[in-house]
């Protein structure tokens, strides 16, 4: 139950305001409140009194901004003026939640920064609280939209109830599209643009999990040995480590250290189809291009490629935002939603880039592929003779009774690696497990 | 010309001085705690840094709150900028780290100059003890600090601005090293000892967005991205930094580099830093507006890959048809 803060803030004087913000255990009502609102938002995971205790010590006793009583109306929704200390723990660590619920993560420790900016600030503006929040809890600038989003619906209006959104379900339906025009998606040889209507379904969240796991995989194949070296108890003679380690016996050298050459982590090369079969699939591919990002540049290469092959890498690692890359700059290329022809693709990834043993060659396709399968073994020989590791991606799981039968994907387990579903690019987890780890 | 004026409130203390007829205010923060926005404002603006007020916001909520500041944003948007204009400002030094691939630990602290301390051991051995040797072998004259040990040795009074530059380039080791310097500002040589920061450095980190930075890291700092200017605050910045340049081809010049920027499929978008360079390349080779000619020649200070020159239509950006 949360308790009412009823007292006026003009007929309070500074102390007892002080008092009440920062020592609820005095006041009896304040303190249930404060409990009621941790509780109920997780700020604090529980109610106890040296949480309540920890909190009051971490908030710094300024508010003369804030409270001050002769703040002028000006400000819509009345200005933060109206709002008593106690009352704005509340709905700052209720907006915090809020915010946690819409994807940004946001800590009790950053929730207390915030507290204590805007105490340092607080001009009474809106504006003011709003870069003051976004300076202390928002941390990624891809979640400043959220952010301006919930602030202008959750501080300039009353309302504390925002609802959370829905999870986004989406139901293929067998035979939602008709046979003939699924078949021509698949297998047309004019290339379809991008339909401005249709929006394939990305998430952040996935992308940043297609990140850990990309970034682990490089980690697990680390294909060559780099210029640097590490200790081992093989290898050759390290003169200068020598000479260090002789320094604990005061420059004779008692132990020779050996050192060997340290596996530089696999560079990618991530092939993706995006053919009209893959329509399913787009959002995966997106998130795909978005993870690649968190990858150093110059340690990933990203192709996308129907019945053409495009090279995307200087779009994706170009340092603007990725949103409206991938909404204008992809779809501009005119490879979304035609036929796939998966041999001539690789051909021409053959021509175009330059790879070798220190690349993981990933290709990401349903493997419905209507192009020339001599095509594709040859190509498919050649770069399994000079790429170090060659991995395909299903959309599918094998664990769910997806059996490799097209005849490209059964020529490809021929000379790919590893066959993985694409749940194992969202979990690091399932990864190793493919890889025995 | 800008006149500055000093506040005479409690807060700053400060003295004027002519140079020739232009007025310039020497702002002086004797400390930290009483900085106000307005000083933060008006001290970037006197060493030529234009902030906005989220700038401004930011920076104070660091030096108040006693966080790092994460800078992310374009290249070229002036974050490095800003550590060097807020050690200026603070009149401080500004100890800088800059990242790359494969960074230690070691090269960001310390390491010890074992040649040196092989010749002296070589030196020492007929006249002096163990102990001595290794007293002398030992000493800071035979350390070579890095710059986070510069930082925590860092007498003070007044903090140093510690800017580590370009993070995203260094791993992810060195980014959870860095984190557990930055909460404790300690540093352990186990020869010698823990030091620890008599005065908490200020700290800048800059990244420009080439690795997704760690969450930790992310949460211990207040976060600010930086993005282009408006026009009226870049002209201003062009004008501060290139001072022979008239306001109009200023103007003009950032009118045909929002252009550029507007333009969806260019990859390398120009920043401040570059129309800086352009404007003062046209001021240079005598240009006094922006002609078809004039863009012509100096349009590779603006656009840096093949494909956007190949794309843009320079008759299109400055408004003339063809």
């Amino acid at each position: 139950m949360r308790a009412p803060v009823d007292l006026p803030v003009h007929k309070l004087n500074s102390s007892f305001r002080l008092e009440k913000a920062y020592m609820p255990s005095t006041l009896d009502v304040n303190q249930n409140s404060v409990k009621a609102v941790g509780a109920e938002t997780g700020l604090m995971s529980s109610s106890t009194s040296k949480d309540l205790d920890n909190l009051k010590q971490r908030l710094q006793p300024s508010f003369s901004g804030l409270m001050n009583p002769n703040y002028p109306p000006s400000q819509p929704g009345g200005g933060l003026s109206y709002y008593s200390s106690l009352e704005l723990i509340e709905k700052l660590v209720s907006f915090a939640k809020l915010l946690r619920d819409h994807g940004i993560k946001c800590s009790p420790a950053e929730v207390v920064e915030a507290f204590n900016a805007i105490s340092l600030l607080g001009d009474g503006s809106l504006e003011t609280l709003r870069v003051a929040l976004r300076l202390t809890l928002v941390k990624r600038v891809e979640d400043y939209r959220t952010f301006d989003s919930l602030f202008n619906t959750f501080w300039s209006s009353e309302r504390m109830d925002f609802p959370r959104p829905k999870t986004s379900v989406r139901v293929v339906v067998e035979g939602e599209i008709d046979a003939v025009s699924r078949f021509l998606s698949m297998y047309s040889p004019l290339e379809v643009v991008w339909r401005e209507s249709f929006k394939p379904i990305t998430s952040l969240h996935r992308a940043r999990s297609i990140g850990s796991s990309l970034r682990a995989y490089r980690r697990i194949l680390s294909l060559q040995y780099g210029r640097r070296r590490v200790r081992s108890t093989k290898g050759f003679i390290d003169f200068r480590r020598s000479m260090k380690a002789s320094l604990r016996t005061f420059g004779e050298i008692v132990k020779l250290v050996k050192t060997r050459r340290k596996k530089n982590r696999a560079k990618l090369a991530v092939l993706l189809d995006v053919s009209g079969s893959m329509r399913d699939h787009w959002g995966l591919v997106i998130d795909v291009l978005r993870a690649l990002r968190s990858l150093p540049s110059g340690s990933y290469k990203a192709l996308i490629f129907s019945t053409r092959l495009a090279d995307v890498t200087s779009i994706v690692s170009s340092t603007g935002d990725l949103e409206g890359v991938v909404g204008s700059v992809l779809k501009e290329f005119s490879v979304w939603g035609s036929g796939t022809r998966i041999g001539e693709a690789l051909q021409r990834l053959l021509k175009v880039t330059r790879l070798d043993k220190s690349w993981c060659l990933m290709i990401l396709s349903d493997g419905w592929d209507l192009g020339d399968l001599r095509i594709l073994e040859e190509s498919l020989k050649t770069l399994k003779s000079i790429t170090g590791h060659m991995v395909w991606v299903t959309p599918y799981n094998p664990e769910g009774g997806f059996k490799p039968a097209t005849a490209c994907l059964r020529i490809a387990l021929g000379y790919v690696d590893k066959l993985l579903p694409s749940t194992s690019l969202e979990n690091p987890g399932i990864l190793k497990r493919y890889y025995r780890l | 010309m800008t006149t500055f004026t000093t506040k005479t409130t409690s807060d700053v203390s400060g003295s004027e001085e002519v140079v020739g007829k232009v007025e310039v205010a020497r702002v002086t923060f004797k400390d930290l705690s009483t900085i106000t926005l307005d000083d933060i404002d008006k001290g970037l603006r006197l060493k030529g840094y234009i902030p906005d007020r989220d700038i401004v916001l930011a920076v104070y909520l660091a030096l108040k709150l006693g966080k790092p500041l994460l800078v992310e944003g374009e290249p070229g948007c002036g974050k490095t900028e800003l550590a060097k204009a807020l050690a200026e400002l603070l009149e401080t030094d500004l100890i800088r780290l800059q990242c790359y691939e494969g960074i230690e630990a070691s090269q960001a602290i310390y390491d010890w100059n074992y040649p040196k301390q092989l010749i002296a051991i070589r030196l020492l051995e007929k006249s002096a003890g163990v102990d001595d040797i290794e007293k002398e072998i030992y000493s800071e004259k035979y350390m070579i600090k890095g710059p986070l040990l510069k930082a925590v040795l860092h007498e003070g009074p007044k903090p140093p601005v510690l800017l580590i530059d370009e993070i995203d380039r260094a791993d992810e080791e060195f980014e959870a090293f860095l984190l557990e310097f930055l909460s404790e500002f300690q540093v352990t040589v186990p020869e010698l000892g823990t030091f620890k920061a008599k005065v908490k450095p200020i700290v800048v980190l800059t990244s420009n967005r080439t690795r997704d930075i760690g969450d930790g890291l992310r949460r211990r700092c207040i976060y600010l991205y930086i993005t282009y200017p408006d026009r009226r605050r870049e002209v201003e910045i062009v004008l501060s930094k290139v001072k022979s340049a008239r306001r109009e081809l200023v103007e003009k010049a950032v009118d045909v580099v929002n252009n550029i920027r507007s333009q969806k499929d260019i990859l390398k978008k120009p920043g401040i830093s570059e129309t800086i360079e352009w404007v003062r390349a046209l001021t240079e080779l005598g240009y006094n507006e922006i002609t078809y000619q004039a863009l012509r020649d100096t349009i590779t200070l603006l656009v840096k890959v093949k494909n956007d020159l190949d794309r843009l239509d320079l008759r299109k950006l400055l408004g003339v048809e063809a």
